[in-house]
Order: C-alpha cells, then structure tokens, then sequence
C-alpha cells in the first residue's frame, strides 16, 4: 500500500493552489502552441524554461509538463479542422479527422479526439505510478541493433501509411533518409552535403521540414481553390457522439492507449511513432463503413489516444533513468538540472515530492484539459468561419516566428521557404509528405544505430537476428512488407485512401 | 522616397548622441551572451547560473542568447567574432571550442587570436564509469583484460571531439590499444547503452555520470582530475587506478570579440571575477558537478593556448580524422 501514500503525497503537491494554477497555465499554453502550427511545444518550453528557474522546481516541472500534454491536445484541433497538424503526432489524425469535419461532423471528431486522449492521459498516468522503476527496464534493454530494426519496421509502417501510390510513398521515404543525412556524420564529425555552409553543419531541422511542408505548403496548396475548404463549414451539428459513435470509438482508444503506452517508452519514440503506430493496427483490425481516409471515427479515436498515452509514458525513462527519449524530454531535462536536481534513478527516493507531484499533476492536469476542451471545441471550430485571407498570413507568420524561434537563426527561414517550395511541388505531384517527414526523423537515427551495432558486433550482420528482440522486430518488419506486396492488401489499402 | 530624408537625417544627429552615452558607463543596454548549443545541455545551463548571478550582483541585465546554428557551436562562435566588440555580445563555450577548430580544418576563425579571452569560469572533472557486469575494478585491471580480448570490449563518447572522447583516446594510447571510439549525440543515448552493457567505457561530466554511478547502475574506475573530487570521494584518480596521470577536465570560459574595448573588458572581468569567487555561485556549480575556476584574461589566454596543444597531440596520438 505503498502506492497509496505515494500518491497521496503526490496529489498533496498536485492540489496545492499554486500548483495548480501553474498547471493550468501550462495546460492552456499547451492547448494554445499544439492549436498553433509550426509553434510547438518545444519551442515553447525552450523560451520558458528561463522564466521557471524563479518558480519551486515542482511548479516549474508541473507547467513545462502541462505545455506538452496539452499540446498533444491542441495539435488535433487543427489537424481535424484545417487538415494542418499543429504537432506532427497529430498527422495521422488529420486523415480521417479532416473528413469528419468535412462532413460536418467537427464537434464529434474533436470530442473523440479529447475523450481519447482524457482517457489515455488518465490509464498513462496510472501506469506510471505503478510501474515506473519496472518499465524502465524494458527500454534499458533496447541496444543499437534494436533501435535499428524498430526503426525499420517504423519506416515500413509510414510507407504503408502513405496515401497514394506506394512508389511515390517508398520514393519519399528516401528522399527523407536523405534530408536525414545532410550534417554531421556522427562517427567521425565529418561534414555531408552541407554546401560548405556552417549552418548545416548541424543538419537540417526537422520542424523548419515539417513545417514549411505542413504548414505552408498546404496553405499555398489551399489557396489554389479555396472553394474546397469553405466546403467544410457545412452546419456544425452536435459535439456529442451518438450511442454509434461509443460503440465504435471504445475499442479503439483502448488499443491506442495500449500502443502509445508501450512506444512511449522507447527512445525516440514518444508521441510521434504511437500515432503512426496506431493508426496503422487500426487499421487491420477495425472495419469502419466508411472505410478508412473518409471520416473512420476510429482512425481519430486511436490514433489520438496514443499520442497522449505516448507523450506521458515519454517521461518514464526520464524520471527514473535520467535519460531523456526526445527532444522535449531533453528540455525537461534541462529543467531539473537548472532547478538543482539531478534526474535520475535517484529521483524518486531524493526528491519523492517532485516524483509524485509531477505524476498526479498529470492527472489533473488531463482533467483540466477535458474540461477546457469540451466547451472550447465551440470556440475551435469558429476558426473555420474566419475568411481565409485572415488566417493564412497568420499562419504563415506563426510558421516564420516558430522557426525563428528554434535557433535564433535568419538560414532557417530560408529553409523553410525552400521547404514550403518543395511541399508545394510534393502536392501538386501527388506525393504524400507524412514518408518524407518519417523519412528524415528515422532515417538518421536508423543510420546511426545500424553502424554502431555493425562497429560493436565487428561488422557481423547477424547482430541483428543473434538478438531476439532486434530478430522479433525484423520479422514483423518482413511480414508488413509482403503484406503490402499482397496484390489483395494493396487493394485494400488502396481502397482505404480513396478519396 | 520623400521620407528617407528626414529619417536619415533624424539618425544622423541621433548617432552622436546615442554613441556619448554608451561611452559614459558600459552596460546601459542589455549584454547578450551567446551559447552556440540549444538550450537544456551543460553549457547552456553553467551560462544561465552565471547570467543571474551577474544580473543579482550588478543590478544590469544579462540574457543568454542559444545560437545553435551548427552541430559544434561554430555557428554562434563565429556570429560573436563578427559582432562589434563593445562588451555586449559574449562567448560562453567550453573546451570544445577549442577541439573543434583541431578537428575541423574549414572553421572560419582562429581561436587563440581572433577572441579577447575575458574569463574562466567553471571546470569539472569527468568520471569513467563500466557496466555493473565488467569484471574489473581499476583501469589497470580493465585495459588488462581489454588486451587479452580486444573484441569483447568497445569504448563510447557523448560526441566525437569531447573532453571525455579525447580522455578516452587518452588512455587508449597509454594502454596500447588501437579500437576506435563508438561516438554517441548526447550523453543520454550513450549512458543507456554503457549501462545496458552494449559498450564497457565512457568517461563523461559528473552531472550525467555520477547519479547512476550512485545508484550502482554504473561503477566507476577514476575520475580525471589530479587529486579526488570532494563531489565523488571514494573514485580514486586515473594514477590511483593504475595508469599514468591524467588531468582531463571539462571547463568553461567568457570570451569576446578579438579588439574589446578595454573599458567593457575590464568592467567584465570585475563583475565575472566577484560571482566566480563567491560561495553562492560555488554551491550552484556543485549541483552539475562542476567547481568554480576562475583565470583572468591573461591566465585564460595561457591556458587556451596549453591545452590546444595538449589536445592536438592526443588528436594524433589516437589518429583521430581531421578534416
């Protein structure tokens, strides 16, 4: 019954006035960057982490984790409304949300997406208390083969993901590899395809990437016919899902918080890899009517599950291990090292009060953004009866100011006009970015582990099979590939992406 | 283009009159200090304990201004060599300002004359750690077996030109071994497979390191500074772990552009030199491992210019590639 005082303790912290209202603050700023293409939750984090060095280090740790749940909130509004993903996790959900709304069905995909999530955030959360030390211990068993061949099998995935044609997607995967590659060769520091420019020294960001094809170049996309996009503001009906609508979401947030409660754990994981992932299950598994990629209310439910359940569990390695899985967690990270504390396996016995705190506060937390949400879902979808000539300059305005925001760095924002370019082109050629982005978040790090499991194993490929888990993951990896080659698969799967 | 006239002409008389007031007291506008890495790593945060310690004890404002641009930091290194060199844009950089350039032929400045050294700040010695599983329990004992068995062992660094890459390459030359280094981004990644065992030594800053040595998910063979560190008493030194001394520490500096005004450096070099000394900014430090460490302009020059070298020989020693 140790549990119990824990969270007792825990919710002492969670509950206490001032706690509370920073993780409100934290909540809605998260709901509000996630609502924000391009802006993005660590961005946000970054610009506020010196602010919280004058804030308890459990009221500080409480917004910065508020901002990142809470955008995995607000990142589905925009996704289900503008088919914009205001955070990449929320790509997956821009397919079948999108066509929700279209058909005037907005209040019930978002109500989805935010009971999803609730629920999701509220199992996560249990999760964490009870097994934190324990869970841990599966990702410490993840070495570089392993990474490489999860990575593999995430690469297959995004493919199949794709819309269109299954060349063009396995062509933009490549092309995203490539992206990938341009900076740095981690082994020996090595400077590729950088143009002799100091600037790309470090690679080319991922979100200045995703945002200038996401952002921007379906904005230029859109303007094209704008007729389209006013097709969605047919009558905004009801935001509560019928008894139908139950019966089909409960399953499928129940396997996306599964998934995201497991890949959230990994490294490099996270949120991202937990949406594609379920997504990708849903679909084998559920048989909505209408089919996926017309308006599934399970490829919101699930999808949009496992991003918070993943965002949440992402926080497992770094509370217990000191090991931050991604770019947002390394800002934590940041965080607890400017407080004072050292995260660490000794952080929950040092520091039980932040530990616990943080863990109930997520609770809460969740609670709040229910609550914020439901009414604010109202207010969301008046965001599509405002004239586009308002909206996209401030869109395309957020999108400069958040890739200014990343680096300080002038080269970004032309990047990511070179990108909003590219993406622009990738629309008019048919050719889905989501591989691309997939592409060039893997690619590297697939590339990395590949080579330092080969350099650890003396150049023996077997490394990869020798292991269990790094042959188990393979073998589902070979499996979703013949699927695909399946004339009746692609059939399927080309009858899913009907338009 | 009627109102270009008047606009230039309003700056024209401005410009006298703003230049006389910077003259009067150096810092009447914010000093920015630049660190050339994202926010949240090591650097970043030695810079932002030492910016509010500046700001408490001056009363002036001074922000730190993440230039990430660039995987090695040359990016915003370069931007404060091209900055005017007034006393308002700063360098906070640790020793790999100093490798970088050793391994990278192709950057755009050189480090001993193109900066003013103002101050250092900061040094931490780094502790080289093994998985629980590894059977031995001093460096002697390990490179010994390492010997005996060169392919069951394999060495891992944070990132390719770091203080605990070259103290690796350090100890590899002494033993006589020649496996290359698996280079990692970040220490995370790299303690994860030190500690799940997929790689047998690091040596890697206390902040990281010494909680999970702690904890007992890592032991420790030495630390790399010439006496024991008080954060870490029961690691004994490189020599006590039967290899030959070796001083291998992560430190941290203040620079400006090459040329600073005097003024500024002087009211610089005060401000830096009070905050180092004092308990308060010692207590800070000891969270991340590190101890104060202060030199003034003339000592940080010396130092920076000792360790290039020292660095230089063992980039060659360990047949480190240079581009």
């Amino acid at each position: 019954m140790e549990i119990f005082s824990a969270l007792l303790l825990g919710l002492d912290q969670a509950v206490m006035p001032v706690n509370l209202l920073w993780c409100f603050v934290g909540v809605l700023l998260g709901t509000l960057v996630g609502v924000l293409p391009g802006l993005g939750p660590a961005a946000t984090m970054a610009i506020l982490l010196p602010f919280t060095m004058g804030l308890q280090p459990v009221t500080a740790l409480i917004m910065l984790a508020g901002i990142y749940y809470g955008a995995q909130y607000g990142g589905s509004t925009t996704a289900i409304l503008l088919n914009l993903p205001g955070e990449t996790s929320s790509v997956v959900t821009a397919i079948d949300g999108y066509k929700m709304a279209r058909k005037g069905r907005a209040g019930v995909a978002l109500a989805t997406a935010a009971i999803g999530s609730f629920f999701a955030g509220t199992v996560a959360t249990l999760l964490l208390a009870l097994f934190a030390p324990s869970l841990a211990e599966v990702g410490l068993k993840f070495g570089p083969a392993e990474n490489f061949s999860l990575m593999v099998l995430g690469l297959l995935a995004s493919v199949v993901l794709a819309r269109g044609s299954l060349p063009k997607a396995l062509a933009m995967v490549f092309v995203g590899i490539l992206i990938g590659l341009v900076g740095q060769d981690v082994q020996t520091a090595e400077p590729r395809f950088t143009l002799g420019l100091d600037e790309m020294t470090g690679g080319i960001n991922f979100v200045v990437v995703a945002m200038g094809l996401f952002g921007i170049g379906e904005v230029v996309k859109d303007l094209e016919h704008a007729e389209s996009r006013s097709a969605i503001s047919a009558p905004f009906l009801s935001m509560f899902p019928s008894r139908e609508d139950w019966r089909r979401m409960v399953p499928s947030i129940l396997r996306g918080t599964g998934i995201g409660t497991v890949l959230g754990l990994l490294p490099g994981g996270g949120a991202l890899l937990a949406a594609f992932a379920a997504y990708a299950i849903e679909k084998r598994v559920a048989k909505p009517k209408e089919g996926f990629g017309n308006g599934a209310i399970e490829g919101v439910a699930a999808p949009e599950s496992a991003n918070n359940a993943g965002a949440q569990t992402s926080f497992v390695p770094l509370l217990t291990l000191g090991l931050p899985a991604n770019a947002v967690m390394a800002l934590m990270f940041g965080a607890l090292i400017m407080q004072g504390i050292a995260p660490g396996p000794t952080l929950i016995s040092d520091h039980p009060k932040v530990f616990w705190g943080v863990i109930v506060s997520m609770w809460v937390g969740n609670l709040m953004l229910l609550v914020l949400n439901l009414p604010l879902i109202g207010i969301w979808t008046k965001l599509l009866t405002l004239p586009f000539r308002y909206l996209y300059p401030a869109i395309l305005i957020f999108c400069a100011i958040g890739t200014l925001s990343l680096n300080n760095s002038v080269f970004d924002l032309w990047l990511l006009a070179a990108f909003s370019i590219a993406g622009y082109i990738f629309v008019k050629l048919d050719c889905d970015a989501a591989p691309l982005v997939m592409g060039l978040l893997l690619g590297p790090m697939m590339e990395e582990n590949f080579r330092r499991a080969m350099f650890l194993s003396r150049g023996k490929v077997s490394i990869f099979v020798d292991r269990p888990i790094s042959a188990g993951l393979l073998i589902v990896a070979v499996l979703v590939l013949i699927l695909v080659i399946m004339p009746r698969f692609r059939a399927t799967r080309e009858e899913a992406f009907q338009e | 283009m009627k109102r270009v006239g008047p606009l230039l002409l309003s700056l024209l008389l401005a410009a006298p009159v703003a230049s006389t007031a910077l003259a009067q007291e150096f810092p009447s506008r914010p000093v920015s200090i630049v660190v050339p890495f994202p926010p949240g790593g090591s650097v970043d945060s030695v810079a932002r304990v030492l910016a509010a310690e500046l700001a408490e004890t001056t009363g002036k404002v001074f922000v730190v201004d993440n230039r990430a641009g660039g995987g090695n930091g040359v990016v915003g290194a370069n931007e404060v060599v091209k900055s005017t060199p007034d006393g308002y844009t700063l360098l906070f950089n640790a020793s790999i300002h100093v490798v970088t350039p050793l391994l990278n032929k192709k950057v755009p400045f050189d480090v001993i004359n193109d900066f003013t050294s103002i101050a250092g700040v900061a040094a931490g010695p780094l502790i080289i750690s093994t998985p629980p599983s590894t059977k031995a329990n001093t460096l002697k004992e390990f490179f010994a077996a390492v010997k005996a068995d060169p392919d069951s062992f394999n060495f891992a660094t944070s990132g390719y030109g770091s203080a605990g890459h070259l103290a690796i390459e350090s100890l590899k030359a002494q033993a006589g071994i020649d496996t290359d280094v698996v280079s990692y981004k970040g220490a995370g990644p790299a303690l994860s497979d030190l500690m799940g065992g997929q790689v047998q030594l690091m040596a890697d800053p206390m902040m990281s390191s010494l909680p999970h040595v702690k904890s007992g998910r890592l032991k420790a063979l030495a630390v790399t500074s010439a006496t024991r560190s008080p954060l870490a008493p029961n690691v004994p030194t490189v020599a006590e772990s039967g290899m030959p001394a070796l001083e291998m520490l992560s430190w941290y500096a203040v620079w400006g552009p090459k040329n600073l005004d005097p003024k500024a450096a002087a009211y610089l070099s005060d401000a830096i030199a009070k905050v180092v000394k004092s308990d308060k900014f010692k207590d800070k430090l000891t969270v991340f491992g590190f101890e104060p460490m202060y030199k003034n302009s003339t000592e940080l020059q010396a130092f920076v210019v000792d360790e290039s070298k020292r660095y230089a020989d063992i980039i060659k020693a360990g047949n480190l590639k240079v581009e």
